[in-house]
Order: structure tokens, then sequence, then C-alpha cells
């Protein structure tokens, strides 16, 4: 009795002090936008409201005195104030200050395509390569269906805006990769030697990219390997010319990883269905490889990655010999190769990343051809550190050092030749937002090569606007150094070389949503300093090498991707112009390079039937041809090769074997059948034609693929789930 | 007399201190029975923000952030636009996880974690499915493991196996029986509060209407 009474009490007196006060307004952003759906309130109390369609908001309290408006909406800094509360009412206009959020915010994007898991609008995903027909898993045959990339004919590399293949670097967890290819010859295709789910993500840059890295006049394809797996995991592939499998098995500490997968390549069924029309296996190719990994993470932000791969493989075959018609050559190749690269990651402090990394590989091509011996041997040591320093939310700085030494061998016969390279290079660069829809990139990368004795200094400087809430303009500028190749570098005591040199302009505009993608790129790209060769008098063997060559290449590329106008489809349209001219090498003038084609289209569809739980996918190809020496011709370089095109498509059907996800999939390449003439070679005396072509024109391939998931076994309990990572 | 408006206000401030608790359950009743009514994604995020507003007053009551979540899951199913998920959903996280450090190792809350990365997936299932799947069966796992009768926890686990492929470890059939299984359990559940959750069972029976009927459109991959 006592307490209700005194409660009542209470209860009166604090009625009598808290008059009702009503609160009213209007919310909006600092572009006066309004905000509808806010938060508001009076801190410490149950009282408030959302703001409605138009930001309007209106509620009543029964607070009195000095009391904490607050509002909050996400994506907006937080509004308190300290408000008076008298009975009656108050209108209370509150503009919120948009954050600075890097989802929202402006994307330098000039020059690359970015495709990884991590970001949204995203233009290429890991698995849109391994489900692209005719790219055939290779990583490089995705980036083929992208604006300004190709591969020429049967030569191995990727060809991007008018550069040569030497010209694109694929780095691998910010270190180059020597010979990311298969070794091979010429006329036998050739691919990437590293898977593609090996990485979770993929920058393929096009041009002007991060001071980070150098070394690549026109192009860099960026991959960053997987993280911590998910969970443990086996998979087994099956065709009848590669049987595959791996595994991969993560420590009950959910700290420790350590995987790896061995396959096994025979080429022998193949060949026995599908004869080369341009020369005769006598021995088709056998590849086996191995690889490992091992991955810890040492903190919560720490994590120490390790990638090991071994490869060996061999073939031989039989060409005609060019100059004597009935006489045939026989070539082999015997190749080696070993990668390793290891790196570690740590957050120094909240604000202040470090990247630490050192990698190692060497290549071994033992060629006889005709009964005699050539062989190659390249090895090549990186080390490399890093730092990301966030002074600001806005401003962003990048900056580190790498050195390489390169050991190139060559033999041919008794002939030796040993180039030993030692070369240092540091970068620092910023990333400034000047406000949320306007950021800068400015860097600065500095090189020395020992062989060329010779610094280069190459500015970098990228901006970015963005002109509406999906779309935005870019524009780039950069100078661009590489060391010539190696095959030049063997007599650069009696010829000083010095970098050749690439200066990129590019500006682009790009519309993006979550489901549709369109880009237009314009560039131009002049090129100087490139490597030219003159005949030394009387030895047909020996050059004359300088740095006289000079050429440009522009262009326009287009890419569409669309992925919700069509249930179940997603389909991209590549188109890139390209005009370029360049004297390099053996040139007698600047003409447009054998590896130059005017047109490139590319169309990709893919189409999901849920019914059959099949995917369709085909890939046509446009080309409209490159220029090919014939020594008819007076005009160098006059001629044209055929357009080319091609038609690929594929069929992955998902299904379950014994409880396991499994996907069988067939593909077709070129299945009209269509020509592929990459060109025409000549005999010295200009009398035999020959086609330069596809060795084989259409091929079918099919397997199975089974994966295994280990986690239903696992003892829940025993799981910590990290909340820092959600 | 000094000494007896000192006590006085003692009393009043103590009792007032006493009164929260009421004052609590009444708006929280209130609001739960506001968000009964809510039909509208728009409706839905307003009683998150009501929840959110008596969360933060009550900064040690795991409820208000628990509702607050729901709300929001709730809403981006309703509006049914996955470009809205990442942004409505991060808030929802955020008020979970408060929820779980306040209430920890709780069946609901962990139930909540899982259905908040499943939004999450349905905004590009291709691409997060793979690893988010995973992680969002292992919060369910973990409900399950903390609190084996919570019905809500078959409730969701049912859902997704509803629509997912059969290849994918799913199936209608898979499905189905999950939620006849929730619906046991929500026959001898019984809740600790009016306050606690307590939301499910008719849904589940709107579910297994759809398990008696022929087979479902398939909703594949994209």
């Amino acid at each position: 009795m006592h307490k209700i009474f005194t409660l009542t009490i209470c209860l009166v007196v604090a009625q009598f002090l808290n008059a009702q006060t009503t609160i009213s307004g209007t919310i909006i952003d600092n572009k006066k936008n309004t905000l509808p759906g806010a938060n508001v309130l009076i801190q410490d109390t149950y009282d408030g409201t959302t703001s409605d369609i138009d930001g309007k908001y209106t509620f009543t309290t029964t607070e009195t005195g000095k009391q904490i408006l607050v509002v909050s909406f996400v994506g907006y800094g937080n509004y308190a104030d300290t408000i008076q509360l008298t009975s009656g009412s108050m209108t209370i206009d509150i503009e919120l200050k948009e954050l600075f959020n890097e989802l929202n915010a402006v994307v330098i994007t000039a020059g690359a395509f970015e495709a990884s898991d991590e970001k949204k609008n995203t233009i290429l995903k890991p698995l849109d390569i391994v489900t692209t027909a005719g790219a055939e898993g290779d990583i490089y045959g995705a980036l083929e269906t992208l604006p300004g990339a190709s591969k020429v004919g049967n030569d191995d590399g990727l060809y991007v805006r008018g550069g040569s293949d030497y010209e694109t670097k694929t780095i691998i967890d910010g270190m180059v990769v020597n010979n990311p290819f298969y070794s091979t010859l010429p006329d036998v295709p050739s691919r990437g030697r590293f898977q593609p789910f090996l990485f979770k993500g993929t920058i393929f840059s096009t041009g002007g990219y991060s001071a980070e890295f150098g070394q690549a006049l026109s192009s860099a394809v960026i991959l960053n390997t997987e993280d911590m797996p998910e969970f443990s995991a086996s998979g087994i592939s099956l065709a009848p010319i590669f049987v595959g499998a791996f595994h991969t098995h993560k420590f009950k500490n959910e700290k420790t990883a350590l995987g790896g997968g061995i396959n096994y390549t025979n080429l022998a069924l193949f060949d026995n269905v599908y004869e080369p029309s341009t020369f005769e296996w006598i021995k088709s190719v056998e590849a086996g490889d191995a690889n490992l990994f091992f991955r810890q993470k040492t903190s919560k932000t720490g994590i120490f990655k390790v990638y090991a791969q071994k490869e060996t493989s061999n073939f031989k075959l039989r060409t005609p010999d060019i100059d004597s018609v009935p006489l045939t050559d026989d070539i082999e190749l015997g190749n080696n190769y070993n990668y390793v690269n290891a790196s570690y990651r740590e957050l120094l402090k909240p604000k202040w990343g470090m990247q630490l990394g050192v990698s190692y590989s060497s290549n071994n091509d033992n060629i006889i051809a005709d009964g005699f011996d050539i062989s190659r041997n390249d090895q090549a040591a990186q080390a490399k550190v890093a730092f990301n320093n966030e002074i600001t939310p806005k401003i962003k700085l990048r900056y580190g050092t790498e050195y390489q030494n390169q050991q190139y061998h060559q033999q041919f016969g008794d002939l030796k030749f040993d180039v030993t390279e030692n070369f240092i290079a540091g970068f620092v660069e910023g990333d400034i937002f000047i406000t949320n829809d306007l950021a800068g990139r400015i860097g600065v990368r500095a090189e020395n090569s020992a062989i060329l004795d010779e610094v280069n200094l190459a500015p970098r400087v990228s901006l970015a606007y963005k002109t509406g809430k999906n779309s935005q303009v870019s524009f780039a500028y950069g100078d661009f150094y590489q060391t010539p190749q190696p095959n030049y570098l063997y007599t650069t005591a009696i010829y000083p070389l010095t970098y050749e040199k690439a200066t990129h302009y590019i500006g682009n505009y790009q519309y993006i949503t979550n489901d549709r993608t369109f880009r237009i790129e314009g560039y131009y790209k002049v090129y100087d300093n490139l490597i030219t060769q003159t005949d030394v008098v009387d030895n047909p063997f020996v050059f004359e090498y300088d740095n006289e060559g000079f050429g440009y290449a522009r262009g326009i590329d287009l890419f569409f991707r669309d992925r919700k106008s069509i249930k179940y489809a997603d389909y991209w349209i590549s188109y890139s112009f390209l005009d370029t001219k360049r004297k390099f090498i053996d040139y007698p003038e600047s003409t447009t390079p054998t590896f130059a084609a005017q047109h490139i289209l590319s169309l990709v569809y893919k189409h999901y039937f849920p019914t059959i739980n099949t995917q369709i996918s085909g890939t046509y190809r446009y080309i409209s041809g490159w220029p090919y020496y014939n020594p008819n011709n007076p005009q160098f370089l006059g001629d044209v090769s055929p357009q080319l095109h091609n038609l690929a498509i594929s069929a992955s059907y998902l299904t379950s074997l014994w409880g396991n996800f499994t996907v069988i999939f067939l593909s077709w390449d070129n299945a009209p059948g269509f020509d592929q003439i990459y060109g025409y070679e000549y005999s010295a005396d200009g009398l035999t034609q020959f086609e330069n072509k596809a060795p084989i024109k259409s091929t079918v391939f099919f397997g199975i693929f089974v994966s295994i998931l280990h986690g239903n076994d696992r003892r829940v309990n025993d799981i910590d789930i990290d909340k820092s990572e959600e | 007399m000094k000494n007896l408006f000192t006590l006085i206000g003692f009393i009043c401030i103590s009792t007032i201190a006493i009164a929260q608790s009421p004052k609590f359950n009444d708006a929280m009743t209130k609001t739960l029975a506001e968000m009964d009514t809510c039909t509208t994604g728009d409706q839905f995020m307003a009683i998150s923000n009501k929840f959110e507003r008596i969360a933060l007053a009550e900064k040690n009551q795991w409820l208000p952030f628990y509702y607050a979540a729901l709300s929001r899951v709730t809403a981006i199913f309703i509006y049914n636009d996955v470009s809205k998920n990442d942004v409505i959903l991060e808030v929802a996280e955020k008020h979970a996880l408060t929820a779980d450090s306040l209430q920890p190792n709780n069946s609901e809350i962990y139930v909540l974690r899982s259905m908040i990365i499943g939004g999450k997936i349905m905004v590009d299932p291709m691409t997060r499915g793979q690893q988010l799947g995973m992680k969002s069966m292992m919060l369910m796992s973990k409900a399950m493991s903390i609190d084996a009768n919570n019905p809500r926890a078959y409730y969701i686990t049912g859902q997704s196996l509803f629509y997912t492929p059969p290849q994918f470890g799913g199936g209608v059939d898979k499905g189905c029986e999950m939620f006849n299984t929730a619906k046991a359990k929500y026959g001898i559940f019984v809740a600790a509060s009016p306050l606690h959750p307590n939301w499910g069972e008719d849904q589940v029976d709107e579910m297994l209407k759809q398990c008696t009927k022929p087979a479902p459109p398939v909703d594949g991959g994209n």
C-alpha cells in the first residue's frame, strides 16, 4: 500500500513536470536531398520516430529540460544536439553529412578490368573464367574476351592494345612471374600455367596502371591468390587426356591450411582423333605437374602464404621444311618449370599494413631441332616489401621497394650466352579522395637496371569523377619503362641499350549497375626507344642492336555486359578498334605490326537452364586480320590475313555423384568449322606459300569434375565463428 | 524537513528505477504488437527504428537489438530488391552482434545471424554462395546445437533447403521434411516470456500447404 502510494506520488509529480513537447522537422543531406527512414530520437528515452518519405518527422515527448536529440541513418554521420524542451511545439530541421564510404565513392578505373569476389560491380569474376566457352579454363583465354586483348595466331602470350606479347606481364601476389605460359614451339598453341581457381581476384589492366608495377609497356595481369580456404575439400578431374586430383585440408584451429594437387596430361588419345594439318606428331604432348600450398593465420589480421608448383612436359613433332618442301624437320621440346611464391601480410597498426614477398622461378627448355641442340635456362628471384598507410580516410599512401635477380642462359650447340640482371625499383603512390565524387591517384616509380646501368623515373596519374549514381569518367596518364628482352641483352657490352618506353593517355566513361555494365575507353599510346636490329656486314648470324624504334597505338574499346534482360542469361560484348604503327626490330619502316588487328569483336553468351541443370555457353569471335610478310609485295607487311571467325560452344551439366557436387562438361571449339588461317609464310625464294593456321580446325573435348566437401563431419561446437570476419 | 525531501527524492528515484522494467515491458509489448501488423518493407524498417530506440535507451537488454535486426531481415524479404540488402543488413548485423554480446550462446541469435548471412548471399548467389553458404550453415548448426528444440532453426533451414536445387544439397522434399520437424518443435515450444522470440509457426503452416501441392517452380542459380 505504502509503495503504491509513493509510486503514485512520484508519477503524478513526474506527469506534472512532464508537459508534452512536439518536435518536428525535415531531414536532408548535404546535397539537400530529403532522407526518408532516418531514426530520430531523444537520447536514453524511447521517444522518437522515423522520417517519412519526404524526410519529414514529428513526434511528441514527455521529457523536459535539456535533452539530446539524435538522428541516425546508414551511410551518414550521426547527428546529436542538445535541445531545451519546453512544452509546446518545436521545429528542428536537420542536415546529415554523408560519410565517406569506399563502396559509394568513385573508383579509379581507367585502364583496369577487375575480376574478384570481394568487390561489387566487378566486370568478370573467377567463375566467369571457367564458364566462358572457348577459354578452356585458361585465364588468358577468358581475358581475350575483354576489349583490347587478344591472342595472335598460334603464339603464346597476350597482346594488348597494339603492344607485343612481351609487353604484358603477369603478377602473382605482387610479384612478377616469368614464363607464365607453357613452353611451346611455333605452330603449337599454348595456354597459361596457372589454374583460375588459385586466385580470388584478377585485375586486368590494359594501360595506365599503378606505380607499384613496372617493366611492362602495355598491360599487367594482376592475380591475387586465395587466403584461407573456408573449409576442407577435395576434387577429382577426369577427361580422356587428363587426370587431376587435389585436396585442401583446413585444420581444426581454423588458422592453418595445407593443400596440394597433381595433374597428368597426355594428348595421345586426342592426337589419334585429330590429326594436325600443319605438322605431324612423333610424340604427343605429355605433361605432369604438382602443386602445394600452405596458409597460416599469424594473427587476426596477419596471414602467411606459400604456393609452389613444379611441372615437366615434352613432345616431338615433324614439320615440313619451308625451304625445301619434300624434306621435313624433327623438333623436340622438353621443359622443366619450378615456381615458388611466399608472402606475408600483416596490419602493423590499425591504419598501417605491410606486405612482404619472395618468389623464385626457373624455366628450362631443351630443344632438339633437326639434330641441333638448343637450350634455354631462365632463373628469376624476387623480393618485395610494400606498405599501406591510411593517413586519413580520404588519403591513402602506398609505397614499397623490390629487388629482382634474373639469370638467362642460352646455348646453341657449343655457343653459350649468359646474362645476369640485378634490378631494383621503388614506388610511392597516393590515393586522394577530394570529395566522395572526385578522386585522384598520383604516383611515381623509380627503377634501376644493372645491365642497362641506368635509372628511370616513371610518373603515373589517374583521376576519376563520379557523374551520377552509377556513372563516372576517368582519365589516366603514365610513363612505362621496360628493359629490352633478354635476347638483346647478350650484347650490351658492345651495343649499350636503354629502356624501351611507352606513354599512355586514357579516357574512360562507365555506367555500372548491379546487373549491367557499359564502358567505353579511348587511349593513345606513344612508344619510344624500341629495339631495332640491323645486319652486320658479312655475318648473317650477328646483329647490331639500338633503341631507335618508335611507334604509336590508339583506339577505342567498348564493353557491355548484361545479366538482367534475359532471365537465366548473362552475356557480354566487346569491341576493339585499333590503329597502330611502329618501327622496331628489323622493320625497315614504321608500319602496322604483325600482331595488330584493326577490329576485334567478341560475344559471350551464357544461359542456365534450371530444369535440366545445365549451363550452355557460346563465344563468338571476329578478327579483321593481321598483317603478314609477303616477299612478293614491295610494300613491307602490305598483306593482311583473311578475316577470322570462331564460334565455341560449351555445356556444363551440374549433378550429384555419390552425394558430391559434380560437373560434366563438353566443349566444342570452332563448331561451324570456319577456316582458321592466321596468315601465310613464304619460302626464302618467295615461291612457295604456306598457310599459317590452327593445327586442328575444330575440336571436341569433354570431362568430369567431382568436388567433395568435408564440412559436415566436423563438430560444430568446436568451430569458433570469428565475428570480425563477417 | 530537508531530510524528508531528500528521502522522498531517493524513494522516487529508486521507485522509478524499478518502474523502468514495466515501462520496458510495456514498450516492447506494444512494439511487438505493432510489428505483427506490419505489411510493407518501410513499415518493418520503421519498426526496426523503434526497437533501435528502445535498444539504445536500454543498453543491457538483448531483445530490442534482436528485434531491430529481425525487422530489418524481414524488410529485405518484403522489398525483394537485392540491391538494398547489403546496406540494410549491415545495420542488422551490428544489432545481432550486440545482442550476441549481451546474451552469448543464444540459439535465437544464431538463427538470426544465419538469416542475415542468407540475405547477403541473395545479392550474388553465384559468387557469395560458396563461402557465405557454409558460414550460414555453420551458424545454423550452432543454433541447433545450443537448443535442439528451437523450431525457428528448423523452419529457416527448411526454407533454404526448399529453394536450393537438389544437386546443391537442397530440394523440395528435404525442405518439406524440415518443415514437418519444425512443426513438431513448435508444438512443444514455450517462449521464456511474452517478449521472447516466438514467431514462424504460421509461416511453417503456409510452407507445409505448398508441400502438399504439386512441385513449385524451381529457382535456379541465376
